[in-house]
């Protein structure tokens, strides 16, 4: 017990919560206004189409009207540049963590569901309980550290339920269907026209899908060394899905950075800028005249 | 921001509070469990990760649901884009709605409105009707054949013989 207490709350520095909080927000702002859009012109649907999923009927709400999308999608978008700035970090979270997931909930309450984007609220969920910190700040905390353990615990479920997924729906022939092949049909990029033709390489394609997302838990077993360059070969495996089908996850791409050391890449990115600025290196001080 | 701390200070919680976090997240573990387990879209976020996990047959029709639309001033059928700029609502919102639109048509007069709404400039539209188009595929390959089924149409004065009945497209070369 006291082990696996010590594994959920290993300290992290609150610089990399403070880096992380960056890429979330920034993220938060990007997918509002670019990236998943459809819950806006909802707004503009009549409520017969309205469909509420449980969510909405325990908390009651009602069909989307275009002031509730408005301020949900502008609300949201100003919490998450509190968010940026630092300041009141556990008010401009929770604003966050509210108006993201209701927004999401107005996109899939009319029929249609992206199975991608559950992992995210937990990331949203947990980064206000830290409350301040800053990206100079070399203290560790536990409570950071828990936050951390459960990001990367609901991202690395994404891969292992989602093969459960392809299990209880698709059956175990999954591997051998022609699933991919359907999906670079409908949507494939010239690389995905050119696998095509090399019919099985698609096939081993499932193969390979299915078995790494099942060893995904893995990830908690393996050295630093090795859990980094699994998580590189995860980006990979999402570039290349990107490039085949023109399908990202994106919620679930930032949430991989939960197992990077983000302040020691920040710390040797500027060093490296100073260098070649030609600065000497010197230590961070706080001058004001 | 000053830091009175010096490096390496860590900051720790009480056993209370890491129980208490600790419970938080078994709880949520099991709603994910459970999503996957028993759940469907209706659960989420905690419904099954279900990305890509449908079977595909390599045999048979291919169906595909289209809107075809009468403008103001035009008494022909002309085919529409169906997505959220247009209608507020994407394709698969409204192939999933089919049973309740066919028993009630009167749905498809919201899309009229909608659109009105949304694209106040464009020509309105009078009429809609839903299509259903099967591709029809032997081994993976086109047959060549189409048909084209009406599922509904609003106003059910647009409605003509021709809706009453399949059309078959295009005939499979000899």
């Amino acid at each position: 017990m006291s082990r696996l207490w010590s594994w959920l709350f290993a300290p992290v520095p609150l610089a990399r919560v403070a880096l992380f909080r960056r890429c979330v927000y920034a993220f938060v702002i990007v997918d509002i206004l670019l990236l998943h859009t459809s819950g806006y012109r909802h707004g503009w649907a009549d409520p017969v189409w309205y469909q509420p999923l449980y969510l909405g009927e325990v908390f009651r709400i009602p069909a989307a009207d275009v002031p509730q999308v408005e301020i949900l999608k502008w609300g949201t978008v100003a919490a998450s540049l509190l968010a940026l700035t630092g300041r009141l970090p556990r008010v401009a979270g929770a604003l966050v963590a509210v108006g993201w997931v209701w927004y999401q909930y107005v996109a899939f309450a009319y029929g249609k569901v992206d199975h991608d984007r559950g992992d995210f609220i937990v990331a949203l969920l947990v980064l206000p309980l830290i409350g301040m910190a800053a990206t100079g700040d070399r203290r560790r905390s536990e409570l950071a550290g828990f936050a951390f353990r459960a990001v990367q615990l609901a991202c690395i479920a994404t891969y292992f339920l989602s093969a459960w997924a392809k299990v209880r729906f698709g059956g175990w022939d999954w591997v051998n269907s022609a699933t991919i092949t359907r999906a670079v049909i409908r949507r494939g990029t010239f690389l995905g026209d050119w696998l095509l033709h090399i019919p099985w390489s698609l096939h081993a394609t499932q193969w390979v899908i299915f078995s790494l997302e099942m060893l995904s838990p893995l990830i908690f077993f393996v050295s630093e060394y090795w859990r980094r360059r699994m998580i590189a070969g995860w980006f990979a495996f999402h570039a290349a899905t990107y490039a085949v089908i023109t399908i990202a996850f994106w919620p679930h791409l930032i949430m991989l950075l939960a197992f990077l050391p983000l302040e020691q890449y920040r710390d040797s990115a500027v060093a490296r800028w100073r260098s070649w600025r030609g600065e000497e290196p010197r230590l961070r001080t706080s001058t004001s005249p | 921001m000053a830091q009175e701390a010096p490096d390496g200070d860590t900051l720790r919680l009480s056993r209370p509070l890491k129980a208490l976090l600790t419970g938080a997240l078994l709880a949520i573990t099991a709603l994910f469990l459970a999503g996957t387990v028993h759940g469907s879209d209706r659960w989420w976020p905690f419904g099954p990760w279900r990305m890509y996990a449908t079977s595909t047959a390599p045999s048979g029709p291919v169906g595909s649901t289209l809107i075809q639309v009468k403008e103001a001033g035009d008494d022909q059928w002309r085919p529409a884009s169906l997505n959220p700029d247009t209608v507020g609502l994407n394709r698969a919102e409204v192939e999933g709605r089919m049973p309740q639109i066919q028993a009630d048509p009167s749905m498809l007069g919201t899309l009229l409105e909608s659109h009105a709404r949304l694209l106040p400039d464009a020509p309105q539209w009078q009429a809609i009707r839903v299509v259903r188009s099967d591709v029809l595929l032997e081994n993976g390959v086109r047959t060549g054949e189409v048909r084209e089924s009406t599922l509904a149409v609003w106003p059910s004065s647009a409605r003509t013989p021709e809706d009453d009945n399949p059309r078959t497209l295009e005939e499979a070369a000899p």
